[in-house]
C-alpha cells in the first residue's frame, strides 16, 4: 500500500533518484511528512466543479424570503418538497442530496465568494484554482502545489487525476504526477490498427527506459526517461483498474462517466489523492429552468450513487467530496427566461466525516452589492479548512496566507501540524 | 547547457570581455571550447511541440496539414500563438507533463501511418527514404536511426530495433524481411513509430 517513510528513504538512500528529477545538481530536500499529514496519507479528496456559474438561489432555495420571489417572478421555485429546515430547501432535482442531508452527510456552506468578484468565467476560474485573486501570473494550482508539497515522492503514483479532455488548471503542478483522463481504459500509449498492438506498445515503454547505470548520460534525457516511464506506468495502473473495478451502480451521462471512473480509481487503491470532476452547462442566461433542472438531477443521482458504491468498497471514511462553480448567479431574473453572472454562491461538502447542516450567513437578498449577493466566506477559508481539516497540512504553505477555517470536518489529528 | 556552472560564466564573461565584446571571436571561442561539447550541453534542451513536430516532418519529407498539426501540438502544451501569457511559454520541463507525452506519442502514430501521398491528409513518403528492394534490415535501421536521432542509440536499443524489424507471429525471420516488401514497408512505419518515441528524439 503506501509507502512508510522509512521505506521509501531507504529506496532512495543513493539520492541519485533524486537528482535526476530536478534535473539540477542540488539534490531536492524531502520534506517530512508531519504526523497529521502521515495519519491522512489515505484520505482523498473529490472536487466536483460546476462549471458555467451555478445558480445558487435555485439550488439552495430561500423559500421563506419575500424578496426571492419579488425578483424571480417567473424563475422563482415554489416546490418545496425538498425542505431542509424552515429557512431553506432544494431544488426539486436534488432529491437524493435531500435525503443525505437529512442523513448527516452533506454540509453546505452559505455565500461563498472573494473580495472584488470577477465575472467572467476565464478570470473566475482562475482565481478560484490558484486560490490568488491579487495575481494574474499565478501559474500552479492550489490542488497542484498541495500535491507538490506532499511528504510522498515518488512520481509512479498518480497524485491527482481530472476526469476531463485538459487538465484544470487548480491540478496543475511543478513535480507531482497528475494526469487528464478522458477514458480510463484505453489511457496510454495510443497505437492504431491492430497489429502487433501489444508488442509495440510494450516496446515503445521498454525504449524509454532510465538507464540502468545511472550517470550513464546527461540529466535532461534521464529527466525524459523518468518522466516517459512514469508516464507509462501511470497509464498501466489506470487501464487495470478500469479492467478490474467494475462498480455496481449505474451511471449515466458524462458526469456519471466520471463518477464511475473515480470510484475505481478509489477501489484500485491507487494512492490518488484528488480526483477531480467537472460537469459544464450552468452558464442558464436564457431558458434556465430546463437544464438547471437536468443538470442539477445529474449531480444528484451522481454523487448519491457514488457515496454507495464508495461505501461497498469500505471507503467511506477516507472520501471527502466538495461542490464549487466559478461564481453565482444574479439575483434579478433577466428577461430571458435565465440569469446572468453573478457572484457568490453556495459550496456543497459530502462525507461520513462532515459536521453536517448548514454552515456561514445566507447573504442578504436585499443588501445586495452592484446587484449580486454579497460572499460571507471565502472561498479559501473553505480550502484552508480542507487542507487542514481534512488532509493535516498546513495551509498558509499552499495558500501563501492563513484563512479562517470553518468548522466543516473533525479536526485531523496530530501534535505537530 | 541548462543551469551553467558560475565558473563557466566568469569564464565566458573574461572571453568577452578579452574580444572587446566583439561577437565573432567570442563564438569561435565558444564553438571551440571543450563545454560546447561537454555530454551536459548536448542534446540537454527538451524539444518544444514545435520544434518536435515540424522537426520531424524535415527529418522525414512528410506533411501534415496545418490545423491538424495545430491540434495536435495544443494537445502537446503548446497552442501556437496562443502562450498562457506575455513571458511565452517556459518549455523545457514543462513540456512533459503526462498528457503532453502522450500526445507526442499520438503525432507519431497519426504521421507514421500516413499514405505516401494524397490530396489532403498526413502523407510521408516512405519510398524515398530507403528505396523497398534494400533486404537488409540493418540498413533501414541504420538509416532512420541515423537520419533521425543521429545514431545517439544504445546498442542494446539498436539491436531491439533490429530484432523488431525481423519479428513475426512466429519469431525472427529474416526470410519474410527478405521476400515480402509490404513487410517491410508496414516495419519501417513501426520503426518510425518507435524512433520518434524514444525520450532521446525529444532532446536537442
Amino acid at each position: 500500500m503506501n509507502l512508510t517513510r522509512r521505506q521509501f528513504l531507504a529506496r532512495n538512500a543513493a539520492g541519485l533518484s533524486l537528482v535526476s528529477l530536478t534535473g539540477g545538481a542540488v539534490p531536492l530536500l524531502l520534506r517530512r511528512a508531519s504526523a497529521a499529514e502521515a495519519e491522512h496519507q489515505n484520505r482523498i479528496l473529490v472536487v466536483i466543479e460546476l462549471t458555467g456559474g451555478n445558480d445558487g438561489l435555485n439550488t439552495v432555495i430561500p423559500y421563506e424570503d419575500a424578496a426571492y420571489f419579488n425578483a424571480r417572478p417567473e424563475l422563482a421555485i415554489r416546490d418545496e418538497s425538498h425542505r431542509l429546515d424552515d429557512r431553506f430547501a432544494l431544488h426539486p432535482a436534488l432529491g437524493q442530496l435531500a435525503e443525505l442531508f437529512k442523513e448527516g452527510q452533506l454540509a453546505i456552506v452559505h455565500g461563498v465568494g472573494y473580495p472584488r468578484p470577477n465575472r467572467s468565467h476565464f478570470r473566475s476560474l482562475e482565481i478560484w484554482h490558484t486560490a490568488q485573486p491579487e495575481t494574474t501570473a499565478a501559474k500552479h494550482g492550489w490542488l497542484g502545489r498541495f500535491l507538490d508539497r506532499s511528504a510522498e515522492q515518488d512520481l509512479e503514483k498518480l497524485a491527482g487525476i481530472a476526469f476531463a479532455e485538459r487538465l484544470p488548471q487548480s491540478l496543475l503542478a511543478d513535480r507531482a504526477n497528475i494526469p487528464a483522463v478522458r477514458e480510463m481504459e484505453s489511457y496510454g500509449v495510443f497505437v492504431e490498427g491492430e497489429e502487433d498492438v501489444r508488442l509495440k506498445r510494450r516496446l515503445i515503454e521498454q525504449l524509454a527506459a532510465p538507464a540502468s547505470e545511472p550517470g550513464a548520460e546527461n540529466l535532461t534525457l534521464d529527466f525524459l526517461k523518468r518522466q516517459a516511464s512514469n508516464t507509462y506506468v501511470g497509464a498501466k495502473k489506470l487501464r487495470e483498474a478500469a479492467e478490474r473495478f467494475q462498480p455496481k451502480g449505474e451511471y449515466e451521462g458524462p458526469l456519471g462517466d466520471q463518477f464511475r471512473m473515480a470510484t475505481q480509481v478509489i477501489a484500485a487503491d491507487l494512492g490518488t489523492r484528488i480526483i477531480h470532476l467537472a460537469l459544464d452547462g450552468f452558464d442558464t442566461h436564457a431558458n434556465q429552468p430546463g437544464m438547471h433542472a437536468e443538470l442539477l438531477g445529474q449531480l444528484s443521482r451522481g454523487v448519491s450513487q457514488f457515496l454507495r458504491d464508495i461505501k461497498d468498497v469500505g471507503r467511506s471514511d477516507d472520501v471527502l467530496v466538495m461542490t464549487y462553480s466559478e461564481f453565482g448567479r444574479r439575483v434579478k431574473e433577466n428577461g430571458s427566461h435565465g440569469t446572468d453572472h453573478g457572484a457568490a454562491a453556495p459550496m456543497f461538502f459530502f462525507g461520513e466525516k462532515i459536521g453536517a447542516g448548514f454552515h456561514g450567513d445566507h447573504p442578504s437578498l436585499t443588501e445586495l452589492a452592484d446587484g449580486d449577493l454579497q460572499f460571507a466566506t471565502d472561498f479559501r477559508s473553505l480550502y484552508a479548512t480542507v487542507l487542514e481539516d481534512w488532509f493535516g497540512t498546513k495551509a498558509q504553505d499552499v495558500l501563501g496566507t492563513e484563512f479562517p477555517k470553518v468548522a466543516l470536518i473533525e479536526a485531523a489529528s496530530g501534535k505537530d501540524a | 547547457m541548462p543551469e551553467p556552472a558560475e565558473e563557466l560564466i566568469a569564464e565566458a564573461a573574461q572571453v568577452l570581455a578579452d574580444c572587446n565584446l566583439e561577437m565573432k571571436w567570442f563564438l569561435r571561442t565558444l564553438f571551440l571550447s571543450n563545454a560546447f561539447y561537454a555530454p551536459q550541453a548536448i542534446s540537454s534542451k527538451i524539444k518544444s511541440p514545435v520544434e518536435y513536430t515540424v522537426g520531424a516532418l524535415r527529418d522525414l519529407d512528410a506533411v501534415v496539414p496545418g490545423q491538424e498539426l495545430a491540434e495536435l501540438m495544443a494537445g502537446m502544451g503548446q497552442e501556437l500563438f496562443g502562450p498562457p501569457g506575455v513571458k511565452g511559454w517556459d518549455g523545457e520541463r514543462d513540456w512533459m507533463s503526462s498528457n503532453a507525452w502522450l500526445a507526442r506519442g499520438r503525432f507519431a502514430e497519426i504521421l507514421s501511418h500516413a499514405p505516401g501521398e494524397e490530396s489532403y491528409g498526413p502523407q510521408l513518403p516512405l519510398e524515398s527514404h530507403v528505396p523497398f528492394d534494400q533486404r537488409d534490415p540493418n540498413r533501414y535501421v541504420d538509416y532512420y536511426l541515423d537520419r533521425l536521432v543521429q545514431g545517439r542509440v544504445s546498442n542494446a536499443k539498436r539491436q531491439e530495433l533490429l530484432q523488431f524489424m525481423v519479428g513475426t507471429d512466429d519469431g525472427e525471420n529474416r526470410d519474410v524481411f527478405e521476400h515480402e516488401p509490404e513487410f517491410r514497408m508496414y516495419k519501417s512505419r513501426c520503426l518510425i513509430r518507435l524512433i520518434l518515441s524514444l525520450p532521446e528524439y525529444h532532446v536537442c
